[in-house]
């Protein structure tokens, strides 16, 4: 059988040979016999046994959404999938990428087996080894590290987003004595709002569906929410008609996307200043008194002046914004007319209850968390916190400990290590050491720093806005080893590739995940067992653990029991339940009034049986947590002045060399591209986008975001996503840049023909889309496309746009700022 | 007689395209690749139709998805030569692939242009073939195919209820597209039973077909977005 | 009688390319029957891989196969229809055009029907029309008109040649034995040419209403569909005259042709081009009369999708090809042929052309536009036909030229036998003709 994506081409190749060879036919091609004859396959299909249909439930893992699904079977082979209604995350529905797991289960271009690298590093040239050639490969290089307590020349990049794994590589990491453990940007939580202001790290939750008033500020929770179905269904319940008035969606955007086309107003927004229009809307509800002033007295603090223990006077929020933030200015800095700003705060006063949210657009930005914040912080002035159609805050899941780990001295010595990287670039407020900051560290410091990395599941030189940075230091470090199922642009460079099963072949825990409005746990379990010679990267941990760390730490069998382990721990807890047919309303409302502590399971065996079967444990308790465990702050309350800020600030400032405490502070806030001082800088305001580009050179703005299709690239081993990857507005197997139609106008761009877009960073290629629901001047792409190296489908589908993006963070919690790149555009002459 | 329909309700559709991969799964709807599509031989049973409304800034969008419509009066059936399409005693309009000539008349005759084509013999990988639904036929090259309604789920359900020895009921036969909804935009049943969702969801003074004034009365019902 | 006899007759330069076959036939055969060789292994890679292998896509589903058929169809009206009518109002500058026009319309007519064959998506199930064939479909309606029309032009094209072929049996021209078999024992006696007259007159009052239906029903295909431009109830008319329209001027490009080749000047003169291109003047003024009704009527409604479908054919992608057909098929022909200094051969041949192309046009304005704009949007597409398509299309034309070679290579391309009647009969036929049309005074008088 001809393979695919080749043969695609040379269909049309074949056509071209078909004209040129003219009269000279070839009989070959002479295929009648081929017409009249039942394709193969299909003869196959037909004369296939009537199967035995079976149904396992089990968690989507396509993407950390945490979908519970029900997976059809014929003889075991899983053909068609399912929302499970009794999952709470996403009741019954999925996204499109449920559907095409089957296309990553049965990739042809899987990693079949273990690899080692053969020639020169990123060649691609493969050798196919056994796992007990890999494992002892890894073990020969942990032991020697590990017995001369050189473990820190140990690194690891996690990008599973199963918690259980977290812990378990955390574990690992400890174990060998390594503080070089990096997570992937996807397990990155934002709580940078929150933690300013309530000194927590918790995500807040969104009671979207209780709520008349939905402001949000470009957060794109359809398509790129934490778990979008979960939204999806929020949406759906939002858009339910009911007697009640319709609650109103706001869209604050530059752009309109999925969310955007759903929302009942689009209000187009210049990129990187959606804290300017919150706080022009803060104004609105000052000067208008809409504010709740009764929870600002008692809860806040730092909205009005105070005197600090040094008796120094600070002007407090209200002045700050009524001085600063009116209509005009904010008008100005925005593009959002003064009407409109005014109808916002009114509208944001009056219609009860109303809730501002951010994100995307408004977080993956070089002022993101200043932004975030300042929209944070209006849902405190209208004293939505705790409250049905507010804010909440989600109980945690029952804890779950490995084992402590009792470490020798050297070990603790080899862990108490620098993290590699840390002393590179700008320190970051409340964020970690970045794999790029690691990445440049191996690249410009000359000595072996890192003599083994293990990447588990994390496609780096793909995402990544520094590809070269990474490429490079995967060359440098003696001894990479790729855990993944793909041979992907990060794999390419890597010395061993240990394939793992795909979701559908493994156990594992999934959640909790923020933003939910409840605790839970889904169960993943293999519904096929695996088809290739992979294994699961727990496993691969546990026993290389056991080798090189001691079995006496890793008392499992396999990843398999710890999942059991984690099982058995929510039991103990006797919180929740699993999640079963009856979770409906009513039912809920009858175990609230008669307590949620769950009896029914006479042992742990029949919990998890039951829990097997059904796919999840959940607890939808009422979500209502104590004032002082949601404000953790210096002033145990809410605070508009951030204490836990001048903290902080205070303490990474002695980090940088320097003179003065005071200049040491304007350096580091200088770095970081913070403009704003004293005062100002403590309190929600809004800051300058930072970009390389000069405005003169590069004059338009870029913005991205994911596609449910594809999310960050993942949907490209699947061709059935790229064949609709943006099927809404007729796009397959291709990028494409959005544009107003004034702007295609002037840079003479037109519809459906290429044009070229360009940044400092580097230029790409991409289908014009001329799109009037976008701000004139800003260029929109989709992320994910443009893979190099991803099997047949994907490799060469689209441009990737973070080649365009530059490599700039958030200034306080080093989120990644993938909007605001100044670009350019011209059109593509060559080619139609 | 039956008469099956859908509702889908545009003020809860967001456009997600989960309803479309849902039926490509089901119903074992090939993929043409890159250079294919690009021409536009991509073949969907579910599409998505895309409405852009006014200027900037006063702009609104709405993603309408699209299965065929089953029309109570098809103009496709009328004018197929070999009655390779035509309506079924379910009242849904069926494809005999085995039969079809490939003339297209069909695919030009339906004012929705909900029927594709195959150009060429689709091609899958072999590892993907064993994930195909055994209970939907493969297509091969010169047929059209199209949005079936998901019949065989029908036929199924049928069987099981007459194994039980009981009447069909509405949670029998529910198409894929409509059991991926996230939204539950999309309401599936019989539109004579009273006793079905979409019996009273058709009455809704929202609801609307699409170019109602050609006469083909369709038998998917949209309810329009409440402004 | 022997040969040199036969070269003595009057109307020998008829037989001529008969009977010395030259080489440069051979060679002209050869290198048409070479192309159309080719075309046909370009077809073999459709059979083989599928109609992807064509421009077509979704919405374009029809496109050079559709509208060569329509096209080759319209264009085989030239010559039973046409001869028919001159036979019928007993024209008598008939003589030298109706057996061209006769060969156009079987040949073409062939070659136009297998159209909507090589357009399937699945030939192989062809025979599937005769075991599930519903007559609801207008492709069956297509189907049974075109088979009719078919058999009864080739009939009808076979009459008027028995004599000839008679006569090239006698003079013992080869192969004897497929004169021998077609001239059907012709000895021309006079009970022979009686039945003969009779049955070409039978043949000449059923072909026409056989030939209006053909295309009648052809443009059924289009307007029994819902789709904007297509759905109009002039189209058949409209379709009528358009085919009318093209065949004559295919008709006056086949005669120029042999005219000059076998230098016919002395048969085919100045008078039947100039009367034959009256009525390509006349056919022209109603292609836009109907036209202009056709467009009025959508254009008035404003109908939405009818409206954009209108706008696309005159400012869409394809514009060119919308007001090249206006130019081809009313500016250039109405131009040339109302001004008597540019009615010349020449200026009639160009003429000819024109509205062969713009018919041409025509046929691909209607189809393609149409299904461009859905009703329903979606992506837009845009066809541009491969090269098995054209290749398809070269194909047509060049059996339609290898046929027409062959044919002239075996039977004479003016009925020999007619013109010596006319010579003999058609003078006092006509005088006795006209007479009986003088209004009938003097009797009056007399009685
Ligand atoms: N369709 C689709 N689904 C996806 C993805 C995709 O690309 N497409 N991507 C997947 C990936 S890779 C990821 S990482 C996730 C994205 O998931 P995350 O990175 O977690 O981002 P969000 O879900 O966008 O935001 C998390 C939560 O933070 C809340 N939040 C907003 N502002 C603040 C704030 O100031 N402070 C705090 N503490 N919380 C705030 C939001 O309301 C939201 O509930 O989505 C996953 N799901
Ligand atoms: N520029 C840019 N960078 C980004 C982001 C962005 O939007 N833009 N997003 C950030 C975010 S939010 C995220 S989530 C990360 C995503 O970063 P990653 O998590 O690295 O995502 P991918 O690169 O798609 O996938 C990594 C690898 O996982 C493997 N894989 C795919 N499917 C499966 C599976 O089912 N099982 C297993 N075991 N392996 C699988 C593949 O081999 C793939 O190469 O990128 C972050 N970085
Ligand atoms: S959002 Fe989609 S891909 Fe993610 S878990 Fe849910 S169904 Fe799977
Ligand atoms: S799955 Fe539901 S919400 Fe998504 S596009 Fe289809 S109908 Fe709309
Ligand atoms: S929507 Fe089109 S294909 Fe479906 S029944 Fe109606 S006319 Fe036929
Ligand atoms: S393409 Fe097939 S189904 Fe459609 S009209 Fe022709 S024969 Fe009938
Ligand atoms: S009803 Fe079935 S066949 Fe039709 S669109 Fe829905 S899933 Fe596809
Ligand atoms: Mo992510």
């Amino acid at each position: 059988m001809k393979k695919n994506k080749i043969h695609y081409i040379t269909r049309r190749n074949f056509l071209k040979l078909a004209g040129l060879t003219a009269g000279g036919a070839t009989a070959g091609h002479f295929l009648f016999s081929d017409l009249m004859a039942v394709p193969q396959k299909v003869l196959e299909k037909a004369t296939r046994s009537i199967g035995k249909e079976t149904w396992v439930n089990t968690v989507c893992g396509q993407c950390p959404g945490g979908c519970g699904i029900s997976v059809r079977r014929i003889d075991g082979i899983p053909v068609y999938i399912k929302g499970n209604p009794m999952f709470p995350v996403n009741r019954g529905g999925v996204c499109p990428m449920a559907h095409t797991s089957m296309e990553v289960l049965f990739n042809p271009d899987r990693v079949k087996n273990p690899l080692k690298r053969l020639g020169t590093k990123g060649r691609g040239d493969w050798e196919d080894v056994s796992w007990e050639q890999a494992l002892n490969s890894l073990s020969e290089k942990l032991q020697p590290l590990i017995s001369k307590g050189e473990g820190y020349k140990i690194a690891m990049i996690n990008g599973d987003n199963s918690p259980l794994m977290r812990a378990l590589s955390q574990y690992w990491m400890k174990g060998i004595g390594s503080p070089n453990y990096f997570e992937d940007e996807n397990l990155l939580e934002n709580s940078t709002a929150v933690q300013l202001s309530q000194g927590i790290k918790d995500t807040p939750v969104y009671d979207l569906a209780n709520s008349k008033y939905i402001l949000n500020f470009g957060s794109n929770f359809l398509e790129e929410g934490l778990s979008p179905v979960y939204y999806q269904q929020l949406y759906s319940h939002l858009r339910t008609p009911r007697r009640e008035k319709k609650a109103v969606l706001v869209q604050i955007d530059s752009q309109i996307n999925l969310t955007g086309s759903n929302a009942d107003r689009w209000i187009p927004i210049h990129p990187g200043t959606h804290g300017a229009l919150s706080l022009g809307i803060a104004y609105i509800l000052i000067v208008n008194e809409l504010y709740d002033k009764d929870f600002i007295q008692k809860n806040t603090f730092g909205f009005s002046p105070f005197k600090d223990k040094n008796n120094r006077e600070h002007m407090g929020f209200e002045s700050f914004v009524k001085s600063n933030y009116y209509p005009e200015k904010v008008a100005e800095i925005t593009g959002v007319p003064t009407e409109m700003i005014i109808l916002l705060g009114k509208e944001f006063g009056t219609h009860k209850p109303a809730v501002a949210i951010s994100d995307d657009a408004s977080r993956y930005t070089t002022n993101g968390s200043f932004s975030q914040w300042a929209v944070y912080c209006l849902n405190a002035m209208i004293g939505n916190i705790q409250k049905k159609g507010g804010i909440y805050f989600t109980p945690p899941t029952p804890e779950f400990h490995l084992p402590e780990l009792s470490l020798d001295k050297q070990t603790q010595k080899s862990l108490s290590h620098p993290k590699v990287g840390s002393e590179i670039g700008v320190p970051s407020i409340f964020g970690d050491v970045t794999i790029d900051q690691f990445a440049e560290a191996i690249i410009s410091i000359d000595d072996d720093l890192i003599d083994t990395l293990i990447i588990v599941d994390s496609n780096p030189i793909f995402n990544s806005r520094n590809k070269e940075a990474i490429r490079q230091a995967l060359h440098k470090i003696k001894n990479v080893i790729y855990l993944g199922m793909f041979v992907d642009e990060t794999a390419k460079h890597c010395d061993y590739i240990f394939p793992v099963h795909s979701y559908l072949e493994k156990m594992d825990i999934s959640g909790p995940k923020s933003g939910l409005i409840f605790s839970h746990i889904g169960l993943q379990r293999p519904v096929i067992s695996p088809i290739f010679d992979t294994k699961q990267a727990g496993d691969i941990l546990i026993e290389s653990g056991k080798s090189a760390i001691g079995s006496q730490h890793f008392p499992w069998k396999s990843y398999k029991d710890l999942v059991r382990k984690r099982l058995e721990s929510l039991y103990k807890s006797g919180e929740g339940a699993v999640i079963s047919k009856s979770s409906d309303p009513e039912w809920i409302e009858y175990l609230k009034v008669r307590g949620w502590k769950v009896q029914q399971y006479e042992t742990f065996k029949s919990f998890q049986k039951l829990l097997v079967k059904n796919g999840g444990w959940w607890n939808p308790i009422d979500p209502t947590r104590l004032k002082k465990e949601i404000f953790q702050t210096k002033t145990g309350k809410f605070e508009f002045y951030s204490t836990t800020l001048e903290k902080a600030l205070g303490e990474k400032a002695i980090n940088v060399e320097g003179s003065t405490s005071q200049e040491k502070h304007n350096r580091l806030l200088s770095s970081l591209h913070i403009s704003a001082r004293g005062d100002d800088l403590l309190l929600p305001h809004h800051e300058i986008l930072y970009s390389f580009g000069r405005p003169e050179e590069f004059p338009l703005l870029l913005t991205v975001s994911q596609l449910l299709t594809n999310r960050d690239g993942k949907g490209a081993s699947q061709p059935s996503m790229m064949e609709m990857v943006g099927i809404q507005i007729g796009k397959h197997w291709k990028s494409w840049i959005e544009i107003n139609p004034d702007t295609a106008r002037e840079y003479g761009l037109r519809d459906n023909k290429l044009a070229w877009v360009e940044s400092s960073n580097g230029r790409i290629q991409a289908e014009v889309r001329i799109f009037p629901g976008i701000r004139p001047g800003i260029i929109h792409m989709a992320l994910g496309m443009g893979h190099t190296s991803y099997g047949r489908f994907g490799t060469g589908i689209g441009a990737n746009v973070t080649d365009l993006i530059e490599n700039n963070y958030d200034s306080l919690s080093n989120t990644p700022a993938l909007n605001g790149t100044r670009v350019k555009v011209s059109r593509v002459l060559t080619g139609v | 007689m039956p008469s099956w329909g859908m509702v889908i309700d545009l003020n809860k559709c967001t456009g997600c395209a989960a309803c479309v991969s849902a039926c490509r799964s089901e119903n074992n709807v090939p993929n043409v690749g890159p250079e294919e599509s690009q021409i536009g031989r991509a073949l969907f049973w579910m599409d998505i139709v895309e409405v852009v409304e006014g200027e900037y800034p006063d702009v609104r969008v709405q993603y309408i998805p699209r299965p065929c419509f089953h029309c109570e009066n098809p103009p496709c059936t009328k004018v197929c030569p070999v009655r390779s399409t035509y309506k079924n005693n379910e009242g849904l309009v069926a494809q005999i692939y085995h039969r079809c000539i490939g003339c297209r008349y069909c695919m030009v005759a339906c004012p929705y242009t909900v029927k594709s084509f195959n150009w060429y013999e689709p091609e899958r990988p072999e590892e993907f073939l064993q994930t195909c639904n055994p209970d939907v036929s493969l297509r091969m090259k010169g047929v059209v195919e199209k949005c079936s309604f998901c019949s065989h789920r029908l036929q199924h359900a049928r069987e099981q209820a007459k194994f039980e020895s009981r009447a069909l009921k509405e949670a029998d036969y529910q198409p894929a597209c409509k059991e991926a909804c996230p939204t539950s935009a999309i309401v599936f049943g019989d539109f004579e039973n009273e006793n079905h969702e979409v019996y009273r969801l058709k009455k809704s003074n929202r609801a609307f077909r699409m170019q109602e004034d050609l006469g083909t009365e369709p038998k998917v019902v949209y309810l329009s977005r409440e402004d | 009688m022997t040969l040199d006899e036969f070269k003595k007759d009057p109307d020998y330069i008829l037989y001529k390319p008969i009977v010395e076959k030259g080489r440069g036939a051979l060679i002209l055969g050869g290198i048409l029957f070479a192309i159309f060789v080719w075309t046909m292994y370009m077809y073999s890679t459709q059979i083989s891989l599928g109609l992807g292998v064509t421009g077509l896509n979704r919405p374009i589903s029809w496109g050079f196969y559709i509208v060569n058929f329509v096209f080759f169809i319209g264009i085989s009206h030239a010559g039973t229809l046409i001869s028919a009518i001159l036979r019928l109002s007993k024209a008598e500058w008939r003589r030298p055009i109706t057996r061209m026009a006769e060969v156009i319309t079987a040949i073409v007519l062939a070659i136009g029907g297998l159209h909507p064959i090589i357009d399937l998506g699945r030939p192989d199930r062809m025979l599937n029309l005769l075991y599930y064939g519903r007559l609801q479909s207008p492709l069956l309606w297509d189907v049974t008109a075109i088979t009719c029309y078919f058999t009864a032009s080739t009939v009808y094209l076979f009459l008027p040649m028995i004599p000839d072929i008679a006569r090239l049996r006698d003079m013992g021209v080869r192969p004897h034995w497929l004169y021998n078999f077609l001239s059907w024992g012709w000895t021309g006696t006079e009970k022979q040419k009686h039945i003969l007259e009779r049955a070409i007159t039978i043949m000449m009052v059923m072909v026409i209403p056989i030939a209006v239906s053909v295309h009648t029903v052809i443009s059924f295909i289009f307007s029994m569909t819902l789709q904007p431009g297509w759905h109009s109830t002039i189209f058949g008319p409209y379709f009528v005259v358009g085919a009318i329209f093209s065949g004559i001027a295919a008709l006056l490009l086949v005669m120029i042709i042999f005219r000059k080749v076998f230098h016919l000047e002395g048969y085919l003169k100045l008078i039947h081009f100039q009367f034959l291109s009256t009525l390509l003047l006349i056919m022209s003024l109603l292609w836009i009369y109907f036209t202009f009704s056709e467009y009025l009527t959508g254009i008035y409604g404003g109908e939405p999708h009818e409206m954009k479908t209108i706008l696309y054919k005159f400012t869409g992608e394809y514009w060119p090809l919308f007001w090249g057909m206006i130019i081809c098929n009313f500016i250039i022909p109405v131009i040339i042929l109302s001004n008597k200094k540019l009615k010349t051969i020449t200026g009639i041949a160009v003429a000819s052309s024109a509205v062969v192309i713009g018919m041409w046009l025509e046929r691909l304005n209607i189809v393609v536009p149409s299904l461009a704009n859905p009703r329903l949007h979606m992506a837009h597409q845009i066809y541009l036909p491969s090269l098995v398509e054209w290749a398809l299309f070269l194909a047509g034309l060049t059996a339609f030229a290898l046929a027409f070679l062959l044919f002239s290579k075996f039977f004479p391309v003016i009925s020999v036998w007619e013109i010596k009647e006319g010579r003999k009969e058609g003078l006092e036929d006509v005088k006795a003709r006209i007479e009986s049309y003088q209004p009938d005074t003097n009797i009056e008088l007399e009685g």
